[in-house]
């Protein structure tokens, strides 16, 4: 079979045996068609023709959506990600969003003497979209997963949904690229997924309704302490996964608001390669990549953790059930909370556990952190619910009681519970920022 | 070993659902209604010495459970206690203090105590209040008033009294009469009832920073938190207002300042009141103390239920024992007290100031006493001089033949009138030139008129004299005038000699014909050559200048025709030049284009070579300008002709200014002879003028000038200068006046010269000196009789005065006098001295009589003052020796001591009565320790138990207890311990509670402490904005 690809460039890309940057007759001229003042337009950029693009960015850059066509085992390369970092800057406010299609994964190259050769590429297809157009809804999030998209943040707070690498057919319910004038309604979904239909070899034949593999249960086939039940709750919700274990590791971010979606570390795609750093999604099959890394490092901590109650941890008194065993959770209405003990009735808890990598300060400063989106939170659920006076006092008190940070060293597991908080001369202060008292 | 049955029963008893929790540990649960609030827990091991190592995990495998239980309150875990229960054997090892210590030190999880075995029934019975004495504690303004009531003293600890004036009251003797009975005042039921209720609601109205009502509602407990300055203590104060109508700390009230308090469960409100007669009901009801005047309900308030703060932290803070003392005093015996013993010993200070006062002017008193005897003595003794004197007098007046000597001492003023009289009438007599001391009055009359002949007799002198001197002056100053005039005269003749005006007017008459002559002729002055206008001689000359202008215009009309004529005919040819030029050109051209050159174009003809070209050529050339010239020619003689008859008329127009207006009749001529004629003229008054001027200029070498013969005129006084011969008459005239005069001025002369020798003549007589001046003369003689006149006014004066007997001289009379002058002042001195003895003595009797009186004065108040300084000093012993306070120190001294040890913490002090006296003893050394040497925090935790038992022994008053920021200075555990003993209080429920703080964490720690009590439990935020 002879198969003729006609590629239009005006850029040569490089490749091992340099066939486009010897044999490629470069085109000379960009043509673009309907460009008319506040319209839609749709463009094409095929391949590295990106990287001469910077010129036109500027002019051609607004109401439009782009489509960008290669075939590259690594199209998150230092230069496509130059591309849409400028991008990035220049869209942001032009209803601008790209297409990225790369090919699918499990590429062969014909090798010679009817040998082929595994690309083990990443696929990388991705739909990039300006701040402005996606909300972040957790379940919408935890719904688009489902079905096979993926989201991250990509630089500048833009967002990306990454494509499921299998092959499938995904119908999309797709917002438009620019609406003219006012809307009465704006909820900013960008994208949703009405029906997926995945292959099925047995009967050749298109079955819908699968849920998009994500490759976390064979990740996690490795932690048998955890596998079983984060499984289960990923399926439940992956961001919820994703959150259990950011605690654990210790919340970045501010205090209050660390486990919305914007703010999770793991929700940013890695700085340098632009993978994927979410431990629920698993597509990447080179665990060289940063993300990669990035994810089993988290998945072992999960692990570890969970093996703690095994181990000869002096668990501070307030969270002593948790010696008897707990499992990773996280739950909306006590969002600062990431264990359930096995036992005891006492609910949730807060549990960091900073392995053999931090010193006293980053101990005492993750549990101030810690402790103090605790009462906060305890304080706006109590304003929430009209306590006032002692009732108010015993929530904030509480609050304080189910956190432990958990650290390695020399050998031995250390914890700092709820400390200070335990003296008889020192009262509880009604809130960590007394806004209570009048300074005046 | 413990006997842990026992221990166990014990516990048993006090908590009958004591649990078990360990092995040998129990937990007991202290409730209060519904309410746990505090969680013990007995340690029965006897092993502190293992557990200390691992104090902490103990406490979280014992104490944890319960702790962190989410059934609890959270609230308990600040009331959780921990208590070691050790045998005597393992108290008495060594390392046990050190244990205990470090043990109780410990802040975690619970409050910790380590009790011995024998202890723990008093601990368990902590809890119940022993009753104390029931009676209140005496109060010293009471008993010093009795004192001082006895000895009728008691005004001096009246306020209204002040201290000068007490003082002065005690050495006046004054005694207060018999003390008013007081009449018991009934309380009104509200009153009665908040001897015993609390308050439920507090009304404030117009109180201090609240000038709008503020209501607030209380409880068993009341917790007042806010910042500094926003009315936590303003807020106590108001609840002392309501009790005492007024406050410690002197604050501006507001007009309608009015304070209701809701009394709990009663029908009736206490309301605040600044009535005296209310006010004094209750103290009396409340505080058992009666007073009759200040009201000081608001002292016994602050004694009992209002911590006085400031002594409080004084007490914690002062370095001074005497201070401490006297801190201790005001806590115990109140502010009042304080003011009381100080005002006493104020009183006591000036008092004996006073005395010290009184008997040094007794003595001083005395002495002057005996002095004034002495001098009273010394007078009594004096001689008398003055009639002996008076005797010696009298005869020398005699012997001088005075004429009234006076009858007695009284008239020696009079006398010495006299004297002096006589004195300066015997000094003029004396002085006189004329002796007229014994001249009778005829021959004194005579001597008169003789003077009063000769003064006429100068004074005519004196006239003649002067009509002589101005006779003389008049003729010699005319005859100098005349003289002058001669002069001036003499001076004009050499100009009357040569006619000297008539001069002048001749030369300036020529000068002035010149003048015309020449102004005449310079208008023709340039008359050249006339031959030009011969033609025109016998012709008027006006005639002439006509015809002459006629004859240039009509040149002019020829010269301008000719001009325009040949203008048209240059330009004619140029323009004929063009043309040809062009001709030229066309034939040129025409010629080139033709195919032979030479061969002309128009006749066919043919030339030799190059000869058509020159041909052509040559005929443009040939024109000329004949006619041209002709009309120069024509120009130039038009012009000339011109010129010619111009020259005429120049010629012609000076004859016409020459001869004016005869020039139509003049013929040109005459005017020329005319003009011959008078160049003739001028020429001869020329030289006149010449001949004149050189006369006058030989004149003025001469010094003859008509400018010096005006000056000359005006010195001689005429105008114009007369004839020779009238000149020298006037001047003979003038000589022979001056011969008249100069002698009448030498008559006059030899006048005065008689009139001076007659002058002379007289002042020889008269025997002075008069020089020939008769106005001297006039005026010495004039002097002699007023002299003469003067000494004999003066003789008949001296003669009314005394006899002058015949013998007697002027200077005798006058030595006389002088003698008896100097013995009347012997007199009168004497007199005087006399006078002077008399009241002398008589002042010094009424002196004497006077400081007998005063002695006797001071003697009585000395006695009065020491008598109450008796009584004083007593008093003021008794109150620096701290009697009083003393005796309320034992009294209280177990309630004390109980409340020391129950706030404060370690046990290092113990509280005993030593001797009668309270005093304090370190436990670890038996020694007895003064207050000023335990710490700030000690001190004020036995300040605070100094209250807290005066407030146990009220029965009758408002159970209140108000607190304002009390505990600076304690440490954590000792505010622990004192918050725990004010709750054992607050559960007892015999005292409602007010504390007042601005410190968070204090605050924070009572509301975990009392917030167990519930709805009793009222917690007051103040804030600015509220």
């Amino acid at each position: 079979m002879l198969f003729l690809l006609a590629q239009l460039k005006t850029v040569a890309c490089r490749d091992n045996r340099d066939v486009e940057q010897t044999s490629l007759c470069l085109g000379e001229t960009v043509y673009a068609f309907n460009r008319g003042i506040n319209s839609m337009s749709l463009i094409s950029i095929i391949c590295s023709d990106a990287f001469d693009f910077t010129e036109h960015i500027d002019a051609i850059h607004s109401n439009c959506l782009l489509i960008h066509i290669q075939l590259n085992p690594k199209p998150a390369h230092t230069d496509y990600a130059a591309y849409r970092t400028r991008l990035c800057s220049v869209g942001t406010n032009s209803h601008v969003e790209l297409l990225c299609l790369n090919w699918a994964k499990n590429i062969q190259e014909v090798k010679a003497a009817g040998k082929y050769a595994d690309w083990n590429n990443v696929a990388g297809s991705a739909w990039y979209a300006p701040p402005a157009k996606f909300s972040a809804d957790d379940g919408h999030i935890d719904s688009l997963h489902r079905g096979g998209l993926y989201y991250c943040l990509l630089a500048q707070r833009w967002h990306s949904f990454f494509l499921n690498y299998e092959g499938q057919i995904i119908q999309l319910q797709k917002q438009k690229l620019l609406f003219p004038g006012e809307q009465a309604l704006a909820p900013k979904n960008f994208v949703a997924i009405e029906e997926r239909w995945s292959w099925n070899p047995g009967s050749t034949s298109w079955n819908s309704g699968a849920v998009a593999n994500d490759g976390f249960a064979d990740a996690l086939a490795g932690y048998h302490a955890i596998s079983e039940h984060l499984h289960l709750a990923s399926q439940a919700s992956p961001l919820a996964v994703e959150r259990a274990i950011e605690i654990l590791m210790g919340p970045g971010g501010n205090p209050a608001s660390w486990y919305t979606v914007k703010e999770l570390d793991a929700v940013h795609l890695d700085k340098d390669e632009e993978s994927i750093r979410r431990v629920t999604v698993n597509q990447d099959p080179d665990l060289t990549r940063p993300g990669s890394a990035y994810r089993l490092q988290r998945l072992q901590r999960a692990h570890d953790a969970i093996m703690l109650a095994q181990n000869e941890v002096p668990w501070p008194p307030p969270v002593q059930d948790l010696a008897n065993g707990f499992k990773l959770s996280w739950k909306r209405n006590s969002p600062h909370h990431n264990v359930e003990p096995n036992a005891g009735g006492r609910g949730p808890a807060s549990l960091v556990y900073l392995s053999d990598q931090a010193n006293n300060s980053a101990v005492e400063s993750t549990h101030q952190k810690l402790r103090k989106a605790l009462v906060t939170h305890a304080v706006n659920e109590a304003c929430v619910a009209g306590k006032t006076g002692e009732e108010m006092s015993n929530a904030i008190v509480r609050a304080q009681d189910r956190l432990c940070i958990v650290f390695r060293r020399d050998n031995h597991f250390g914890a700092r519970g709820p400390e200070g908080t335990n003296l008889i001369d020192t009262p509880a202060s009604e809130s960590p920022v007394d806004f209570s008292e009048d300074r005046s | 070993m413990i006997d842990v049955q026992r221990v166990q029963a014990l516990l048993k008893n006090r908590y009958p659902n004591l649990e078990s929790v360990g092995q040998g540990v129990f937990r007991g649960v202290d409730r209060f209604g519904a309410r746990d609030y505090a969680i013990r827990y007995f340690d029965l091991n006897d092993r502190l010495a293992t557990t200390v190592d691992s104090l902490k995990s103990y406490q979280e495998e014992v104490l944890s459970p319960m702790y962190f239980s989410s059934a609890v309150a959270t609230d308990l875990r600040w009331n959780h206690y921990l208590y070691f229960v050790t045998s005597d054997e393992e108290a008495n090892k060594g390392e046990f203090g050190r244990l205990k210590a470090k043990v109780e030190a410990d802040r975690e999880y619970a409050r910790k105590q380590v009790v011995r075995e024998g202890e723990i029934a008093d601990l368990l019975a902590d809890a119940q209040v022993p009753e104390s004495l029931t009676a209140l504690p005496i109060d010293l303004a009471t008993t010093w008033a009795n004192t001082l009531q006895q000895h009728g003293l008691a005004f001096i600890l009246d306020s209204d009294v002040s201290i000068p004036d007490a003082v002065r009251r005690i050495v006046a003797g004054t005694k207060d009469g018999a003390s008013r009975p007081i009449s018991p005042v009934a309380l009104l039921a509200a009153e009665q009832a908040a001897a015993s209720h609390f308050i439920e609601h507090l009304t404030i109205k117009g109180f201090r920073t609240h000038p709008e009502e503020k209501d607030h509602s209380l409880g068993r407990v009341n917790l007042i938190v806010g910042s500094n300055g926003v009315g936590k203590t303003s807020l106590l104060e108001a609840i002392e207002f309501a009790y005492c109508g007024k406050n410690r700390r002197s604050s501006t009230l507001l007009n309608n300042t009015s304070i209701t308090a809701d009394l709990f469960g009663v029908e009736h409100k206490l309301s605040s009141t600044t009535d005296a007669t209310r006010l004094r009901a209750r103290h009396s009801n409340w505080y058992a103390k009666t007073e009759v005047k200040t009201v000081t309900v608001q002292d016994s308030f602050g004694r009992f239920n209002f911590l006085d703060t400031d002594a409080a932290v004084q007490l914690s803070v002062s370095t001074s024992s005497v201070q401490i003392g006297t801190d201790v005093t005001r806590l115990v015996l109140g502010a009042m007290a304080e003011n009381l013993a100080d005002r006493l010993r104020r009183v006591l200070k000036q008092l004996q100031d006073e005395l010290k006062d009184l008997r040094r002017d007794k003595m001083s008193n005395e002495q002057l006493k005996l002095a004034a005897q002495t001098r009273l003595d010394a007078i009594k003794t004096a001689p008398k001089l003055s009639d002996s004197l008076f005797l010696e007098l009298l005869a020398a007046l005699k012997g001088q033949g005075w004429s009234q000597p006076p009858d007695e001492k009284g008239q020696l003023e009079a006398l010495r009138e006299r004297l002096q009289e006589a004195t300066s009438t015997i000094a003029l007599v004396r002085h006189s030139s004329i002796s007229t001391l014994h001249a009778e009055p005829d021959s004194a009359l005579r001597l008169l008129t003789k003077l009063n002949d000769e003064a006429r007799k100068a004074e005519a002198l004196a006239q003649r004299a002067k009509a002589a001197r101005l006779a003389q002056a008049n003729a010699r100053r005319e005859a100098q005038e005349v003289a002058e005039l001669s002069a001036a005269t003499e001076a004009l003749l050499p100009y009357a000699r040569i006619n000297f005006p008539q001069l002048v007017k001749q030369a300036s008459e020529c000068r002035d014909r010149v003048r015309t002559r020449n102004t005449r002729l310079s208008q023709v002055v340039n008359l050249g050559n006339a031959s030009a206008i011969q033609q025109f001689l016998e012709m008027p000359v006006a005639n002439a200048i006509d015809l002459v202008d006629t004859e240039i215009e009509g040149h002019q009309r020829r010269h301008d025709a000719a001009q325009t004529a040949l203008h048209a005919l240059e330009k004619t040819q140029s323009t004929m030049t063009v043309l040809r030029q062009r001709l030229l050109g066309t034939a040129q051209d025409i010629l080139q284009r033709s195919g032979n050159s030479d061969h002309c174009p128009l006749c066919r003809t043919e030339f030799e070579e190059g000869q058509l070209l020159a041909r052509m050529m040559a005929d443009v050339a040939e024109v000329t300008s004949e006619q041209a010239n002709l009309l120069r020619v024509n120009i130039s003689s038009a012009s000339e002709a011109m010129a010619n008859t111009r020259a005429m008329l120049a010629l012609l127009r000076p004859l016409h200014a020459f001869v004016g207006n005869s020039a139509l009749t003049v013929t040109v001529a005459q005017a020329l002879e005319q003009i011959a004629q008078e160049r003739t003229a001028v020429d001869r008054d020329q030289h006149e003028l010449d001949t004149i001027q050189a006369q006058a200029l030989q004149l003025q070498s001469d010094g003859l000038s008509s400018k010096d013969l005006s000056s000359k005129f005006l010195t001689a006084g005429i105008t114009e200068l007369p004839a020779l011969e009238e000149l020298q008459r006037i001047q003979s005239n003038h000589k022979e006046t001056l011969e008249t005069l100069q002698s009448a001025e030498k008559f006059a002369l030899h006048e005065l010269d008689l009139v001076r020798q007659e002058c002379d003549a007289m002042a020889e007589r008269l025997s002075m000196e008069a020089l020939g001046d008769t106005d001297k003369l006039v005026r010495l003689v004039k002097e002699l009789i007023s002299a003469a006149e003067a000494a004999l006014g003066a003789r008949q004066i001296l003669a009314t005065i005394l006899t002058i007997s015949n013998e007697a001289t002027a200077e005798e009379i006058a030595l006389n006098l002088a003698a008896i002058q100097q013995l009347l002042a012997q007199v009168a001195t004497a007199v005087a001295q006399e006078g002077a003895n008399d009241k002398a003595l008589n002042d010094e009797t009424k002196n004497v009589d006077g400081l007998v009186k005063k002695i006797e004065n001071s003697s009585t108040k000395i006695t009065c003052a020491s008598n109450a300084e008796l009584v004083l000093k007593t008093l003021a012993k008794e109150s620096s020796g701290g009697e009083l306070e003393s005796q309320i120190l034992t009294e209280n001294a177990a309630e004390i001591a109980r409340t020391f040890a129950s706030i404060h913490m370690p046990n290092e002090f113990e509280i005993q009565i030593a001797q009668g006296k309270l005093v304090i003893i370190r436990r670890s050394t038996g020694a007895e320790v003064q207050l000023e040497h335990m710490s700030t925090g000690q001190r004020a935790a036995f300040a605070l138990s100094l209250f807290l038992a005066m407030n146990g022994r009220l029965r009758s008053g408002p159970p209140m207890l108000l607190f304002d920021d009390p505990v600076a200075h304690i440490d954590d555990i000792n505010v622990l311990s004192f918050l725990d003993h004010l709750r054992q209080l607050a559960i007892g429920g015999s005292r409602q509670i007010f504390f007042a703080t601005a410190d968070t964490k204090l605050a924070g720690l009572f509301r975990h402490k009392f917030r167990f009590l519930g709805d009793e439990f009222k917690e007051l935020r103040l804030s600015r904005t509220s």
